[in-house]
Order: C-alpha cells, then sequence, then structure tokens
C-alpha cells in the first residue's frame, strides 16, 4: 500500500472515503475489501459493473458484479459487494465491503482501483476509530476489534470475538456499577448532616472488597491475555540425540503453520508456531543450541536452560535405550514441572521407563496422544483455564474467564486496584470518608475510562433515587 | 430617572447583586415589588448547611453581605458533620428572620450610589436590534433606562399558590406576583420553564408540647463572615419529633386532593427537598419521618415545621401535623403551600451570567432554576460583579469549579440547565477537600481584592491570618518529634525524628498538635490552628484529589474557538451537534458535561479542536 500518502492524513478526517483489505495477506480463497466514509457507494460504484444498482442499492444489502477498471473497461474480478449506509453498519458511515478472490495479484489491483477512484488508503485501526467516534463502539471493543484481526489462532479469535460481545465490558460495567453503588452510598451520607434524616447503618463495604478483586483478577488476566496473542511458549529440552527434533517435527506436522524455521543462522533454536486445542503455542526446539564448532557442552545446557526457565512449559526428552544420565538430572532438578518422556519406545534397546515418565516414540508417533492431553494439563492453566474449552461469560464470577489484553487496559486496572486497596486500608485506619471517596472515585474513574464512560451525574442520580432527605 | 444598573427583585441574589454593582462604583436602582419584604426568607429560617455554609463564607469572601446579615441575626448556631470529614463539614445558623430582613434592608439603604423604588417591572427594553439591555418598563408604564439588568425575580415571576383545590396568583402567601414579565420574555423568544416549590406550616409556639419533643440546642456561636470577630447573639433551641403511621395514613387518604397529584401543578419540584406527601408515597417503607421545630426568630411565636411541608387542604394540614408528638395542640398560623413559577433556561446564560441573547442582561437566583437563599446569593454576587465589569470594559470573572462551590454553581447552572430546582450538594464539587468552608477566604479573598471588593479593613485582617497561618505551618513543619514528644504521647514513637506533619498525617494520632506545640493556641486564633491542621492532615488525599481533577481540568482548558462549527464535525452525533451548538461551551470540558454529548463526542471535539489551533 502506499504508505507516504497514508502518513500525511489523520485519523481526524472522517470526512474521507477509505478503503482497506479487511482479511489477512496472501492466497486464500476469500478476501474482503472495505471502504467507508461519506460518498463511499457512488464511489466504490464508479469503479463497478453495474454502477446505478450498486448506488441505489439499500443499506445491508447485497449487490453482485464486477470490479472494473474505468480506464480501459477491463473486469478485474467478480465480486460480491455488501453496502452500508450511515448510520447502519460496523463503522457507522457509507461503506461497502467486496468480498472478492483472495489472490494477491487482484487484491493489489483491487485496492489500486479503489485509490484512483478516491479512497484513500485507511489508517491501521481506522475503520475502528470511526466506528468509536460515530458511537458504535466502545474503546473496549475497538480494542478487540483490533485483536481479531491479529488473532492467531482459534482460542485467539474467541477471545478477541467474546470481548467483541462485550464480556469485558459487561465485566467491568459490573464491577464499575458495584463501586458507583458504594459510592452513592457514601455521597449520600456525605451530603446530608448527621443530626438530619439519612440512611440509616453503616456502609456497605464489603462490595468494595469483592470489586477489588474482581478488578485483580481482571488485572492479572492480563498475562494469559497476553500468552493468546504471543502463544505460550513450549520449550523441547533434552540431551543430544533425544529425539527433539524427531517430537517437534511431529508435534508441527503440517509444514505450513511454521512461522519461522531457521535453525542456526539469526537464532540458534527453532521456533513455530502452533495451536494445540485452540491455544496458540510457540513451540521451540533446542537443538540447535547445541554445537556451534568450539563451543564446550556446558553452554550448551546453560542457554537451554534459560530458554525453558521463560517458557510456559517444557518437555524434556529422555533417550530410553541409553537412560537417565547427572546431566538430564541437573536439567530436571532446575525445572521440576518439565514434562519428562521416556523417548525412543520403539526401539529394541529401550528400557523399562522409570515412574514418572511418559513412554514415547517420536518415530513412530506411540504415545503421542498420552504426551498431548499431558502437555494440555500443563499448559491450559497458563490460560487461566481448566481446558482448551471457550466458553461466555455471563456474569460477574464468569469474568474470570474474560481476558484483558491491552497494555492501556492493564495499567487502568492496576489503577483502579491499587486505589480500592488505599481506600480499604484508609477505611481500617478510621480516615474519615470524605477522603475516602476520593479514592473511590479513582477507582471509578480508571475502571470508565476502560470503556469510555465517565461518571458523576450518575452518583447523584443514585443518591436522590435511594433516600430520601430533607434539610 | 436613568441608571447604570438596575437590580430587578430584592430578595438574596438582588440584595448582593445591587451592593455588589454599587460598591464597585456604578449608579445601581433596585426596583422591588414590596420595600418591607427586602431580604425576606421565604422558606426555613435557616442560613448554611452542607456545602451551603461553604456558599455563604465563599460570598463573604469575595465581599459579599450574607455572611454578615447572619452573624447579626443568628439564634443558634452549628457545625454540622464534625463526625464525619473535614470537607463536609458546614455551619448552619438558625436566623431571625425579621432581624435577618430588616439588616438587609438597612444594607442597602446605607449603600452610597444605590437607590431603591418599589415597582413592578413587566417587559424588558432592547435596543432596535433586540440584542442588548437598554431599560426595563414597569407597571405604571415608566421606563427605566440603564446599561446593565439583573434579573432575580425568585419565585415571583407569573407566581401561582397552591393549597389543595385552592390557588391563586402570588410569590409568596399573601404577596402578589410579577405578573406580565414572564409572558413578555416568552414573546421576546427567551426559554422559560416553570418550576414548583413549596413550605411548610407554622405553628404558634406556646401551643407545642416540648416535653414530647427531643431538645436540640446549638453550640458556641461562631461568625460566617470573614469579617467578623465574634458573635455575641442568644442561642435558642430546635426540637425534633416524628411523623408515624398516623400521619402517613391522614396523607395518604388525602392524595387525591393535593394539587400535586390532581395535576394542578406542571413545575418539577426538588427530589431532595420533597413534600410530606411525596415522601409518603415515595417511600412507603419508611415508618416516620423526622420533623424539625425552628424558632423563626426572637421576637416572634411562629416555629417553622422543617420537613412538613406540604399543598394539601387545610384540613388536611392540620390532621397530620396534630398526629405528630409535640404538634398535637399546635395552633396554626401560617398554612403551607405550594408555589409554581417561571424559570428561565439558565444554559441561555454564560459563566458571567450574562444573556447569551441580550447583552447587559445578567440573571441570578431562583429565576436560573436553583433553589435556596444561598445558592440565589452566590449567583447574585457573580451577576452583580460582572454586570459591573461589562459596563466598565473589565473581562468577566468566572470562578472555576476547583476554586469555589460558587464556580461548581454557575457552570452546573449554565452548562447543563436545570429539570428541577438546583441545590447545591458536595459532592457535586471534583475538589471537596479544597472546597473546605474555612479556606473560603484564602481562595477568594485575593479575587475581591483584585476587582475591588475587599476593603481596607477586610484585607488587613486577610493578611494578617495569612501571615499568622504561614507561621504555623512552619512551626508545623520545623518541629522534630523527640523523646518528651513521646514521652507525652507513645503513640508518637512510630514517628520519631519526623516533623509534626508526618504525626498530623497519622490517622491514630488524632488531636496530637496540642501536645506537641502547646504555644499555638496562646500565640493564634482556634481557628486558625484548625485551618493549618487540616491542610496538614489531609495534604496527601488533597493532592491526590487535585491529581484526580487535573485530568479534567486539561479538557478546561481547552479553549473552544468562538463561533465554532460543530455541525462540521464528521461522526458527531446530530444530537450533541445540536446541543452544543445551542449551548455554546467555552471549553472542552464545559462542552463534555453537556447532556447529550457522549464521551466518543467529547473526544472526537478534543481532537478536532486540537487540529485546528495546531
Amino acid at each position: 500500500m502506499v504508505c507516504l500518502k497514508a502518513m500525511q492524513r489523520s485519523y481526524m478526517d472522517t470526512s474521507v472515503p477509505i478503503a482497506a483489505l479487511a482479511t489477512a495477506p496472501g492466497e486464500s480463497a476469500l478476501a474482503v475489501i472495505r471502504t467507508s466514509g461519506p460518498g463511499a457507494v457512488g464511489l466504490a460504484a464508479s469503479v463497478f459493473s453495474r454502477p446505478a444498482a450498486l448506488a441505489a442499492a439499500r443499506g445491508l444489502s447485497l449487490v453482485s458484479g464486477k470490479l472494473v477498471d474505468p480506464a480501459s473497461g477491463q473486469a478485474v474480478d467478480e465480486v460480491l459487494a455488501a453496502v452500508f449506509r450511515a448510520p447502519g453498519g460496523p463503522v457507522g458511515d457509507d461503506g461497502v465491503e467486496f468480498f472478492c478472490h483472495g489472490s494477491p495479484a487482484v487484491i493489489r489491483r483491487a485496492l489500486s482501483l479503489l485509490e484512483a477512484a478516491g479512497f484513500a488508503p485507511a489508517l491501521p485501526g481506522e475503520f475502528s476509530f470511526r466506528a468509536f467516534a460515530n458511537g458504535k463502539t466502545d474503546l473496549v471493543k475497538a480494542e478487540a476489534v483490533q485483536e481479531l484481526v491479529r488473532a492467531g489462532s482459534e482460542g485467539a479469535r474467541a477471545e478477541a470475538l467474546r470481548r467483541l460481545e462485550g464480556g469485558l465490558s459487561r465485566a467491568l460495567r459490573a464491577a464499575r456499577e458495584a463501586l458507583v453503588g458504594t459510592l452513592a452510598e457514601a455521597e449520600a451520607r456525605l451530603d446530608y448532616a448527621e443530626d438530619d434524616d439519612a440512611p440509616a447503618g453503616g456502609l456497605e463495604l464489603a462490595a468494595l472488597r469483592g470489586v477489588r478483586d474482581l478488578v485483580a483478577g481482571l488485572s492479572a488476566s492480563y498475562a494469559a491475555g497476553r500468552l493468546f496473542e504471543r502463544g505460550a511458549r513450549v520449550v523441547v529440552a533434552g540431551r543430544p540425540n533425544a529425539g527433539k527434533s524427531s517430537l517437534f517435527n511431529l508435534l508441527v506436522r503440517e509444514e505450513r503453520s511454521i512461522v519461522a524455521a531457521d535453525p542456526g543462522t539469526t537464532r540458534d533454536w527453532i521456533e513455530a508456531g502452533i495451536e494445540l486445542w485452540g491455544l496458540p503455542i510457540r513451540l521451540i526446539d533446542t537443538a540447535g543450541l547445541r554445537i556451534a564448532s568450539g563451543e564446550i557442552e556446558a553452554e550448551g545446557v546453560s542457554r537451554s536452560r534459560r530458554l525453558a526457565a521463560e517458557a510456559e512449559a517444557v518437555v524434556y526428552l529422555v533417550d530410553g535405550t541409553s537412560g537417565v544420565e547427572p546431566e538430564d538430572r541437573a536439567f530436571l532438578e532446575s525445572r521440576p514441572d518439565a514434562l519428562r518422556v521416556w523417548n525412543k519406545a520403539d526401539s529394541p534397546g529401550c528400557a523399562q521407563a522409570p515412574s514418572g515418565y511418559l513412554r514415547l516414540s517420536a518415530a513412530t508417533g506411540e504415545g503421542l496422544p498420552a504426551l498431548a492431553d499431558a502437555l494440555r494439563e500443563s499448559v491450559a492453566p497458563r490460560f487461566g483455564r481448566d481446558d482448551g474449552d471457550a466458553r461466555p461469560a455471563r456474569d460477574i464470577q464468569a469474568a474470570r474467564d474474560i481476558r484483558v489484553a491491552s497494555e492501556r487496559q492493564k495499567l487502568l486496572l492496576d489503577r483502579a486496584v491499587a486505589a480500592l486497596d488505599s481506600a480499604l486500608a484508609g477505611l481500617d485506619e478510621g480516615i474519615p470518608l470524605d477522603a475516602l471517596v476520593i479514592d473511590l472515585r479513582e477507582a471509578a474513574d480508571a475502571l470508565g475510562e476502560i470503556t469510555g464512560e465517565i461518571a458523576s451525574e450518575e452518583i447523584l442520580e443514585a443518591v436522590f433515587s435511594r433516600f430520601c432527605l430533607g434539610k | 430617572m436613568d441608571y447604570e444598573a438596575i437590580v430587578v427583585g430584592g430578595g438574596h441574589a438582588g440584595i448582593e447583586a445591587a451592593l455588589a454593582l454599587a460598591r464597585l462604583g456604578h449608579r445601581t436602582l433596585m426596583v422591588t415589588q414590596d420595600l418591607d419584604a427586602i431580604g425576606r426568607m421565604s422558606c426555613n429560617p435557616s442560613i448554611g448547611g452542607l456545602s451551603k455554609g461553604n456558599l455563604v463564607r465563599e460570598i463573604d469572601a469575595l465581599g459579599g453581605q450574607m455572611g454578615r446579615l447572619i452573624d447579626e441575626s443568628m439564634i443558634q448556631y452549628r457545625v454540622l458533620n464534625r463526625s464525619r470529614g473535614p470537607a463536609v463539614q458546614a455551619p448552619r445558623a438558625q436566623a431571625d428572620k425579621a432581624l435577618y430582613a430588616s439588616l438587609a434592608r438597612r444594607a442597602l439603604e446605607s449603600q452610597p450610589r444605590l437607590e431603591l423604588f418599589m415597582d413592578t417591572v413587566v417587559d424588558l427594553v432592547l435596543d432596535s436590534s433586540g440584542t442588548r439591555v437598554e431599560g426595563v418598563l414597569t407597571e405604571r408604564g415608566t421606563r427605566i433606562g440603564c446599561r446593565a439588568l439583573v434579573l432575580t425575580t425568585g419565585t415571583f415571576m407569573e407566581g401561582r399558590l397552591f393549597i389543595g383545590d385552592w390557588s391563586a396568583s402570588g410569590g409568596r402567601l399573601g404577596e402578589r406576583a410579577a405578573v406580565g414579565l414572564g409572558d413578555a420574555l416568552r414573546r421576546r423568544g427567551f426559554r422559560l420553564g416553570r418550576l414548583k416549590t413549596g413550605t411548610p406550616a407554622r405553628v404558634k409556639a406556646g401551643s407545642l408540647d416540648y416535653d414530647e419533643m427531643e431538645r436540640q440546642d446549638g453550640e458556641e456561636l461562631s461568625p460566617f463572615s470573614f469579617a467578623d470577630e465574634a458573635v455575641v447573639r442568644p442561642s435558642l433551641p430546635c426540637w425534633i419529633t416524628y411523623t408515624n403511621a398516623r400521619s402517613h395514613e391522614a396523607i395518604r387518604a388525602g392524595l387525591s386532593l393535593s394539587p400535586l397529584y390532581r395535576g394542578d401543578i406542571k413545575g418539577k419540584g426538588p427530589r431532595y427537598c420533597p413534600s410530606i406527601e411525596d415522601k409518603v408515597v415515595r417511600f412507603p417503607e419508611r415508618e416516620r419521618h423526622q420533623v424539625f421545630v425552628e424558632p423563626e426568630g426572637e421576637y416572634t411565636d411562629e416555629m417553622y415545621l422543617n420537613g412538613l411541608s406540604s399543598s394539601l387542604p387545610e384540613e388536611l394540614q392540620s390532621e397530620f401535623i396534630h398526629s405528630v408528638p409535640g404538634l398535637r395542640r399546635a395552633v396554626i398560623a401560617r398554612p403551607a403551600y405550594a408555589v409554581e413559577y417561571d424559570y428561565l433556561d439558565p444554559s441561555m446564560l454564560y459563566a458571567s451570567l450574562e444573556s447569551k441573547v441580550a447583552a447587559g442582561l445578567f440573571v441570578a437566583g431562583q429565576t436560573n432554576g436553583s433553589s435556596g437563599y444561598e445558592e440565589a446569593a452566590a449567583q447574585g454576587i457573580v451577576a452583580g460583579i460582572n454586570a459591573a465589569r461589562s459596563l466598565s470594559g473589565e473581562r468577566a470573572v468566572i470562578l472555576s469549579r476547583a476554586e469555589a462551590y460558587i464556580g461548581v454553581l454557575v457552570d452546573d447552572l449554565v452548562t447543563l440547565g436545570v429539570d428541577e430546582p438546583y441545590r447545591m450538594f458536595t459532592s457535586r464539587a471534583e475538589r471537596r477537600l479544597g472546597l473546605r468552608h474555612d479556606t473560603a477566604d484564602a481562595r477568594l479573598t485575593p479575587i475581591a481584592a483584585s476587582i475591588g471588593l475587599a476593603d481596607a479593613a477586610r484585607l488587613e485582617r486577610f493578611e494578617r491570618k495569612m501571615a499568622g497561618l504561614g507561621e504555623i505551618r512552619e512551626l508545623i513543619a520545623g518541629h522534630r518529634i523527640a523523646r518528651d514528644d513521646i514521652s507525652a504521647n507513645p503513640g508518637l514513637a512510630r514517628h520519631a525524628g519526623e516533623n509534626a506533619a508526618a504525626a498530623l498525617r497519622d490517622p491514630a494520632l488524632r488531636d496530637c498538635l496540642g501536645s506537641l506545640l502547646p504555644g499555638l493556641s496562646e500565640r493564634f486564633p482556634r481557628g486558625w490552628i484548625e485551618t493549618a491542621e487540616l491542610d496538614a492532615r489531609y495534604a496527601g488525599y488533597a493532592e491526590k484529589e487535585a491529581r484526580l481533577a487535573g485530568r479534567m481540568e486539561r479538557s478546561e482548558r481547552l479553549r473552544i474557538p468562538e463561533g465554532f462549527d460543530y455541525g462540521a464535525v464528521t461522526g458527531l452525533s446530530a444530537e450533541a451537534a445540536q446541543r452544543l451548538a445551542s449551548a455554546r461551551p467555552l471549553t472542552l470540558g464545559q462542552a463534555a458535561r453537556v447532556h447529550g454529548v457522549r464521551s466518543a463526542d467529547a473526544a472526537l471535539l478534543m481532537v478536532t479542536i486540537l487540529r485546528k489551533t495546531n
């Protein structure tokens, strides 16, 4: 895409019609090109084989035809055009989405056609920004859209989808509502004199602790959220010839899912992005770690340990024909949670596996299902799951299943937790309510900022609706 | 008979506006329907209370009159909420109503450059373009010219009184309404609405059974005004009693006879100050409601039944009043009644309280949809100051929300408009801890001085106090906690070597200042020490609050260019664009507070403005 032109534009030029490929680049069965902005339908019609039909199409309707180069009259692709009219559609502006064939050449030509017709290439996230500006989405949803686009695996996609549906928004709102409720109670006490007909009884602050724990839980889920984005690192380790590469290849199975496989060159290990039970995994083979010429064995081991130490899980292979060596013991002591695998089970010289080891033949695949199960059990909790199942969140409790995935959200959640901790500590110390309320307001603000809402009238609203006060 | 300025109305807003104008050097006329009703307290016989007490002290710090009037007429004084935090403590005083009103009138009459005149204003006189005020027209056909006009009509503009099915034109019971002005303003295209408020019955003090009620005495009298040293006045008790099931039954049985429930009253009443019938309907689970029985003055036998405002028929009023302990034999002197009146949409005003429609026209008090004497007086002094400044071609004084409750009040009114009578609450302020009543002088007297409303005596007192506060702060900061301190107060042990301020911040060590610095109380007045102590004790929270509000202040500082075209901002919702175009906010912060403007709209507006100004 022509980046120079894009750089000069700002997100604020919301009157400029924009276009971009909405699906992942590369060869695929289907590609979607999204256009949006005032006049988008008319502009799109100028490169369409049935301009009148497209220009007259109502919102949320489909028109079939061809993308045509008006200069040469040549058809570029046979497409289906989905029409959106403001304020409907995903962005809230007029727009057309073209469903074309997923050939990079076709996409390139289609985009340059649209650009010639007057569409500016969209900036990253510009559709989402406009959707936000048009009130189509709140900030949480906008961020979720971004991840949906980036999502590498089924699990991540489900996660992003769930957030898009407002799971996180809902959980945050529930937390914030509980907080605002407490705040309203506090304000009601503060706004009326003590001798007045004020609400009786102590302030219900148990809810506050619940909110604090919930928010802290959401914040903690950030790590899990990042895992969904980056994938859990699983290191395959073991002495030379323990069968690491065979297992690595067995797990990767299909070559096309390898994202990087460059032994010895830029990195000294091999890494592949795979997906197990919907969870994104970065499988790391430490084979390349070893023998760089002149390197002593110990150096390779120590590097392998370093990689393993940072990994979410480790599969440690022991050559069943030669048994457990001191080197193996040393590694396993440093990483006692490693999955222990007794490899080469198919080989006649293979000894009986000691207890705690899984029998495997990386060569034949025997024992792989058991290893996969064990691996799932060890990785899934890192994603905050007992298993790989992705269930939609329904209530505040189910918020435990909702992941926070942006740094901004994480920081705001932490700010809310710190404010709530300060309020709870102040409460124990006997700090007066009007000072404590500052912490509560800070927490409510931080939560509101995540979804882009800000409170204050709502507090008064709650005060008025609940209490009967005079003087 | 022409003046530089005319103030219409002699209530709490009019008094402050007229005095500020005359004190700032402008020949001013106050036109009132009844010279004998100047400064009359239509409802409760008290001044101050939570946030309202802060308003009174702010008005005083700006050079206003209300604090001095109540100092000279109080018959009971209390600081409310001593058991809660510093931000929500506030002084309240019971007033001798008759004395208060006569003091107000004397203040006006003795003010040079100010004249009073009894007449009823029925219309404005505008210039040929209809965009500038040139005077007023009165009922008797007199045209009085002026360059600045302050409207403070209270509940009198097209006022209507209600008791059961009886209804009559009136502004207060026994006083006629100002008829004609509201309709004239409507014809001129001003947006007017109706609001409602009410007042309870007054009963004869000699007819009450005091042994059936709980006595509530005041504390040692203390002045509201920073210019007054001490108050020497009598202190009378108030009494507390409660309604009961019988009262509620009588009220429920009579609901159909209430003008409110019959639909005779269209205006919306204040939710926070509901009539007793409202309370019974809205809170059916409550078994009783509190009633304060308050004296109306030293030389009157009338008592005010705070909490029993009503518009039910008189027979029903006496039935429920007589069901309440202490009031069983009460002789009713004046019935409770409701009043419905015209107010002008305050969102048609700038924060200077000048009209966006007619230059030179300022509006203050209940006419802007507020309720309460203090809220009225606060707007009165703002309108008076800014009318005076517009006369002399100076920039308007606009107090920020972080600076004063007055700033919050005015900003709320002109930005949000009202849909019920607006009352001040501490929770409306983002910087509550920074707006303590005892710091009103530090916050506002420098402003009064700069505009010419602080006289020499006030300034001298102010400077002495600020210097004293500085000394106290230095003493607190300079005192290291030593072995002697700890042996006198073992709790101080964990602050050994720290200064006294650190100990003050420790919630476990309340009241340690006296033992740490025993010399303070001999050298400085108690109030000063308390102020310095509160400052030190809550410094951490005040900073936190300031930081929080700082986020808001950034958008307060972002000014929206004059004549900004909201229609041209793509993506702005049509509703927001329309509301913003009519509200004409001055800053992004104000824009974000306009009803119907979502945070997405504000975000969009912000980036648009930033891009335009860069």
